[in-house]
């Protein structure tokens, strides 16, 4: 019977213990978790702009790309999980470039990015170039 | 009588007083980041003692960095600012950073040129000239980085769009982007075998077989523009990189890092 009962008392006070330790972790890791996971908080992304159209004359081809673009980056991207190895993302690369340098420069520019949307890619530039977020700083110096 | 000794012997004292510029309070009004205490002493500072006041004025727009009235106030006394090794040594690794054409006019000012300390000078124009550069005269540390900027300066954009034409990735190889160089090949080879498989199973007139000669054709074509852009820009990263791991080098903790 004393043997029983002592064990008892010895399992709850271990229990016990170990509950209060629990408790007090889950408290500092509530913390930890929420500092944590703040930036992974999801927040509705604003919608991006349509590619300007500078050309006095209506082209079907432009105006086509840039309503599929626009599209891509507000309907198909946002389901893409992952996430682009640069600060300024493929798509919109290409499209600042296209408005910048034209239609062919534009989509070449865009396809050599893509081409090299991979993590490792970060490694080719200096320091300098990766933001906080291990980024690659891609836009015009 | 008495009155008229006491007068004069007031306005004796004070006399020189007012005409000393405080140094301890204007170090205390740097160190505490009191920008508008800071600017209006100096501002109402008696300009007959014009080199020192142009040398408090100049750490003070150093301080918040203010590139023409810096450069204007440190050339004005530059007697006393270049013996000051922490502003020289401060402004010249912040215009290490800077933009080009501020780079330019520092380091080739007429004053700067004929001063006797080298060390900032030697280092720049070691980036301007790179090519006929003696890597020994370069500090050890900053030797690396140097080289690596000096190995970009002798490379050709025509020369990487025309590697990258024979084989797809090589002129980002030749550029210095390795991993891209990889992933460049391995993209347009995929593509290469999605294409001569399409051709060979459906036919050349096929839709999938024309979509992916058409995809793997824009792949190519942007290879070969990578080839050729990447080059300069590698060129002038490696160039920032040199500049900024000099700037580094020389770097001392200074009041003026406070801003």
């Amino acid at each position: 019977m004393s043997r029983l009962f002592y064990t008892n008392l010895f399992l709850f006070i271990c229990l016990n213990s170990i509950n209060a330790q629990q408790d007090s972790l889950f408290e500092i890791g509530d913390d930890i978790i929420k500092i944590k996971t703040q930036s992974y908080q999801n927040t509705k992304k604003a919608a991006r702009r349509m590619m300007s159209n500078d050309h006095p004359k209506f082209n079907v081809f432009y105006t086509l790309s840039s309503r599929l673009m626009y599209l891509y980056q507000n309907v198909l991207s946002e389901q893409i999980q992952a996430e682009c190895v640069y600060a300024i993302s493929c798509s919109e690369h290409a499209k600042l470039k296209i408005e910048k340098k034209g239609l062919f420069l534009g989509v070449l520019a865009g396809g050599y990015q893509l081409m090299n949307c991979f993590e490792g890619v970060v490694y080719d530039y200096p320091w300098y170039k990766i933001n906080q977020d291990f980024k690659v700083k891609n836009g015009d110096e | 009588m008495e009155m008229n000794k006491l007068l004069a012997f007031f306005c004796l004292l004070v006399g020189p007083l007012h005409a000393q510029i405080k140094h301890d309070f204007i170090n205390h009004l740097a160190k505490n980041r009191l920008q508008q205490e800071h600017y209006s002493y100096l501002y109402q500072l008696n300009t007959e003692k014009k080199d020192s006041v142009n040398y408090y004025k100049a750490r003070y727009h150093l301080q918040y960095f203010n590139d023409s009235l810096f450069k204007y106030h440190y050339f004005e006394s530059f007697s006393i600012s270049s013996a000051d090794t922490i502003l020289f040594q401060k402004a010249n690794c912040i215009y290490f950073t800077i933009n080009d054409k501020m780079r330019e006019e520092w380091f080739t000012h007429p004053q700067n040129m004929a001063f006797s300390d080298k060390r900032f000078s030697t280092l720049y124009s070691a980036a301007i000239n790179s090519l006929s550069t003696d890597v020994t005269a370069i500090p050890l540390t900053l030797q690396s980085s140097f080289l690596s900027y000096q190995k970009s300066c002798g490379k050709k954009p025509v020369v990487g769009a025309l590697l990258s034409a024979v084989m797809p990735g090589m002129g980002l190889y030749y550029a210095g982007r390795k991993k891209s160089a990889w992933n460049v090949l391995g993209i347009n080879l995929i593509y290469a075998a999605q294409i001569y498989e399409a051709v060979h199973v459906l036919g050349v007139k096929h839709p999938f077989s024309l979509i992916s000669i058409g995809i793997a054709s824009i792949f190519y074509a942007s290879n070969i523009y990578g080839g050729f852009t990447e080059v300069n820009k590698v060129k002038k990263e490696r160039k920032i990189q040199y500049y900024n791991e000099v700037s580094n080098y020389y770097y001392t903790p200074s009041i003026f890092d406070l801003q």
